[in-house]
């Protein structure tokens, strides 16, 4: 380490002195244009199974992509040996390859003009110097807790614990050059509850940058511990079409088909049905999505993408309508549109309705639904995204008269991402946040069950 | 179905395989057993009474052709070790990407620093490479070699070609070829040292159609353990067809029915099935925990007497196919259920050795920054005695399965949950009309007592399956005859 810089500092120094000399490897080889992307990362993990540590980790990574263009063709290589000879292998094996591929109009560095200038401080690095043992100490802070929490808890799947922190480069032969230092910390719990011949797991986890931000231990235990214990019992309801209350960690996995149907990747290759979708009504008007990527500590901030193109604070659903796409600049070229800076992924999206008031939390949210099902998981099934139809196995509650009747599993809900979207009565205010998707519950017209 | 002697005795090369193993991953960086064997006791210090070391070298690369044209190939390369103690149940894993004498003593010293315990060096009792009379379940061909970039390009545009000229509905395809040649080696502290050569060749495609204004599109590959050489111009073509043929299926689909029914599931690649009903639930680790659904119940009659249900990993070529586990021991063909009885778990050595049992080289692992964990290898249910027209025959009223997808299973619960994206009606034990993609799902142990008939049209999938557990992703192998299993919830609009 070299005096007066920190440990990440002195490592993305030797980062960008590798990309350099791959980027002028592959110029000398004939490359007109260079893109070298660098993860350095070191991470920690313990699982704590039945009070035994069942997985204990530790491991540092390097890896590099690198992209050549050459004759208006385009490769990829990727290598962990960053020694000079390991960053010939691969310019060597993108180079070549570039010789087979057919010449592609959308294969360029992105000009200069869309690259990033300004560079917000997000603070994202906030690393934990624990050690395996501490880290152990704290999975099991969370796994007593769900032991403690009822009688039926009489065994779990584990509790991980994970800490990661490193940097990040991108450079180009056109002369952007930056380092992102990162650390991301996650705790997961999963317990069993046994009942009469059966058993139920439950799962509920967080993350954060900064490992203050985490959720406590005893929490994670004990709202995984409460989802176990009230799926026992599960029961299949009667095949029949009737409304759903989606949990907000389960709208959360609505809210991300969304995003695959408005990514470039779909759009461009025709897998999407929101294809020509802009401006359309897709929500009805009192739904609002909002991206912001520079979010300090947010989970999916960043200051730019993976071809340095900054992100963009936008409303991506206004009063129901679709006003814009997740596209990387590849996609961008393809379809011939602007790129938005999403190379790497959505940024931190919120969804929101203009109608929700502070007091709908889930059981305000369960009177609005009366009758219906509430799905807290959903598992496996298929959506098809040309089309749109949707069909996937839940698990949850059966409701009546706006309380908890009793837990439902086995079953199948279907329906159409369309009318689905189309569909959403109401948005409480019980948000979470789940990597880059802060959501609250969701309340849909209609569904068809499967059942008995 | 291959026969397990017969796999082995067709490839005599083992000798040979060993030492390419280890001219890439210890002759290359100047490491020899004594190096390992040291980084080992170091590691095992006072504390631990297990210690392996696992080391990997992978190339891969890929071609991708859409719109007729390959535009995109990536190229993959990455070497690195692992080395892990057990204490008891406890599993401590430290990695590094840099192979040398330097970097094992260093994550050695690392592995012994932690926990508590004093630590003393203990050598391992012998140091003997393990070499065994057993043949090879595959050769050590490198896919990315046999055939450069531009044949390999040629052969998707071939399979493009096909595709449209057997529709002119056909207005997309999608294709992906890739290679990829691995390289380990496994020592561990009982002396055993040993390394295996890992080819795998997969071929995905995907087909859209259309009509009117209605899309639709098929998918699905062909791969397994070998060169590049091993696919027939008739396979091919077979091949892309078959995937034609679905994508246009679709076009004609209406909305499937909703509800408890029975389901014919056809055979061979919907042997996912299995893997996710009932496999999962016998590997041991979720078995000595308790948490799996088939835990404590080894001896008792789980199915009815006519199903039989194997796991192996000497298949020739297959693609869950291995010639040792990744904890250095010999795959077999070990029966898991038998005549509806429940015979044995899929062991990895941490287990077996807490069950009491053998390894049954089922340890597999993602890669070396990851620990080995009990996995299927090929799994597969044995003929039935039905015709499989019978079996269809047999329904008044269901749903005909020919591809299922999206799998997934929660052990502990039992339920599993598929789509099956190529289905079609059975009225009055014919098939009929296609059906849109619709869930299909189950509770593992009562889908295998509902199993009702099963056919004699066992066939192995081709070589698609990747199978994710805790976060690590591995090829697999799959297979089923025809089966008719009642009793399951099917999720359509209808």
């Amino acid at each position: 380490m070299e005096p007066g810089m920190t440990q990440w500092q002195s490592v993305a120094a030797e980062l960008e002195r590798s990309a350099g000399r791959a980027i002028e490897f592959a110029q000398r080889s004939g490359a007109e244009g260079t893109r070298v992307e660098v993860e350095a990362a070191e991470s920690s993990t313990v699982t704590v199974t039945n009070r035994v540590q069942t997985e204990r980790s530790f491991r540092g990574t390097f890896e590099m992509t690198i992209t050549v263009v050459r004759d208006g063709k385009r490769a990829f290589a990727k290598s962990s040996d960053l020694s000079n000879d390991g960053l010939r292998k691969i310019v060597d094996a993108a180079i070549e390859n570039t010789a087979a591929t057919e010449p592609d109009p959308a294969a360029g560095l992105a000009d200069s003009l869309e690259l990033a200038k300004v560079f917000p401080e997000l603070d994202l690095y906030h690393p934990l110097d624990w050690s395996l043992d501490d880290i152990g100490a704290h999975a099991q802070r969370a796994e007593d807790a769900a032991l403690a929490h009822g009688p039926s808890i009489k065994a779990s799947k584990g509790v991980t614990v994970r800490t990661v922190s490193g940097v990040s480069l991108l450079a180009t032969s056109g002369g952007f050059s930056a380092t992102t230092p990162w650390s991301a910390h996650s705790i997961a719990c999963a317990p069993v509850a046994f009942g009469a011949g059966e058993k139920q797991i439950g799962f509920w986890s967080d993350t954060s940058r900064a490992f203050d931000d985490l959720a406590t231990p005893e929490e994670v235990g004990a709202v995984a511990a409460r989802r176990a214990m009230d799926a026992l019992g599960a029961t299949q309801i009667p095949t029949q079409l009737c409304p759903v209350l989606f949990e907000a960690s389960a709208s959360v996995e609505l809210l991300s088909e969304l995003v695959s149907l408005a990514s470039g990747d779909a759009l461009d290759r025709g897998g999407s049905f929101l294809k020509g979708g802009i401006d359309s009504p897709v929500f009805p008007p009192h739904v609002q999505l909002r991206e912001d990527p520079f979010i300090r500590r947010g989970m999916a901030s960043r200051c730019f993408d993976s071809d340095g193109i900054p992100g963009l604070r936008r409303a991506v659903v206004e009063d129901g309508r679709l006003k814009g796409y997740f596209l990387g600049l590849y996609a961008a070229r393809r379809l011939q549109l602007t790129p938005t800076g999403n190379g790497y992924g959505p940024h931190n999206l919120e969804l929101s309705s203009t109608q929700a008031r502070p007091g709908d939390d889930f059981t305000a949210m369960m009177r609005r639904l009366h009758r219906g099902l509430v799905v807290t998981q959903m598992v496996g099934g298929g959506v098809n995204r040309l089309t749109g139809d949707f069909s996937r196995g839940a698990k949850g509650f059966w409701v009546e008269n706006g309380e908890i009747r009793f837990p439902v599993g086995g079953i199948t809900i279907a329906s159409n991402l369309r009318q689905m979207f189309g569909g959403v009565q109401a948005i409480g205010s019980d948000a979470i946040t789940r990597r880059w998707a802060t959501s609250g519950s969701w309340l849909i017209d209609a569904m068809k069950i499967g059942g008995v | 179905m291959s026969d397990v002697k017969q796999a082995r005795a067709m490839n005599p090369a083992r000798e040979n395989v060993l030492t390419l193993a280890r001219a890439a991953l210890l002759d290359r960086h100047a490491v020899d057993e004594t190096a390992l064997f040291s980084a080992l006791g170091i590691a095992l210090g006072q504390r631990g009474d297990f210690a392996d070391i696992f080391l990997k070298e992978t190339a891969a690369e890929s071609w991708s052709l859409e719109g007729g044209t390959v535009r995109a190939s990536s190229y993959r390369c990455d070497a690195g070790f692992g080395l892990r103690v057990l204490n008891g149940e406890e599993a401590t894993l430290a990695s590094s990407q840099r192979i040398d004498a330097t970097s094992l003593r260093h994550v050695a010293l690392q592995l012994r620093g932690t926990g508590s315990g004093t630590h003393s060096f203990r050598t391992p009792t012998s140091a003997c490479m393990q070499t065994s009379s057993a043949g090879l379940c595959y050769g050590p061909a490198h896919p990315l070699e046999t055939m450069d970039g531009v044949r390999k390009i040629a052969l998707l545009k071939t399979l493009d070609e096909i595709a449209r000229a057997t529709d002119s509905r056909v207005i997309d395809v999608h294709a992906v070829l890739s290679a990829v040649h691995e390289t380990i080696w496994v020592a561990r502290c009982d002396g055993m040292s040993s390394g295996d050569v890992r080819p795998m060749l997969s071929l995905w495609i995907n087909v859209r159609v259309k009509s009117g204004a209605r899309v639709e599109s098929a998918s699905g590959g062909i791969g397994g353990r070998y060169g590049v050489e091993t696919w027939s111009d008739q396979e091919l073509r077979a091949f892309v067809g078959a995937r034609v043929q679905a994508a246009l299926t679709k076009l004609e689909s209406r909305p499937a029915p909703a509800g408890k029914m029975t389901v014919v599931v056809g055979p061979g690649w919907n042997g996912v099935l299995l893997h996710e009903a009932v496999g999962h639930g016998l590997e041991a680790d979720g078995v000595r925990r308790g948490t799996s659904a088939f835990a404590g119940r080894l001896g008792e009659k789980v199915a009815g007497a006519n199903v039989t249900i194997v796991d192996d990993g000497t298949l020739l070529n297959g693609r869950g196919s291995l010639n040792i586990d990744d904890e250095g021991y010999l795959t077999r063909r070990t029966t898991l259920i038998e005549d509806g009885v429940l015979r044995a778990y899929m062991q990895d050595a941490l287990s077996a050795r807490m069950m009491g049992m053998e390894p049954t080289g089922n340890g597999r692992r993602e890669g070396y920054a990851s620990l080995p964990l009990p996995r299927m290898t090929n799994t597969f249910m044995l003929n039935g005695d039905y015709e499989p027209e019978e079996v269809i025959g047999s329904v008044r009223s269901g749903i005909y399965v020919s591809g299922l997808e999206g799998g997934q299973v929660d052990i502990t619960s039992g339920q599993f949950v598929f789509e099956a994206s190529e289905a079609y009606l059975i009225e009055n034990g014919k098939i009929t009309a296609p059906v849109k993609g619709a869930t299909i799902t189950g509770h593992g142990p009562d889908t295998i007592r509902n199993i009702s008939m099963i056919g004699n049209d066992l066939a192995c999938d081709r070589g698609r399956a990747t199978c994710t557990k805790a976060g690590q992703s591995i090829p697999v192998g799959v297979g089923q005859p025809t089966l008719r299993v009642d009793e399951m919830t099917v999720g359509g609009t209808a």
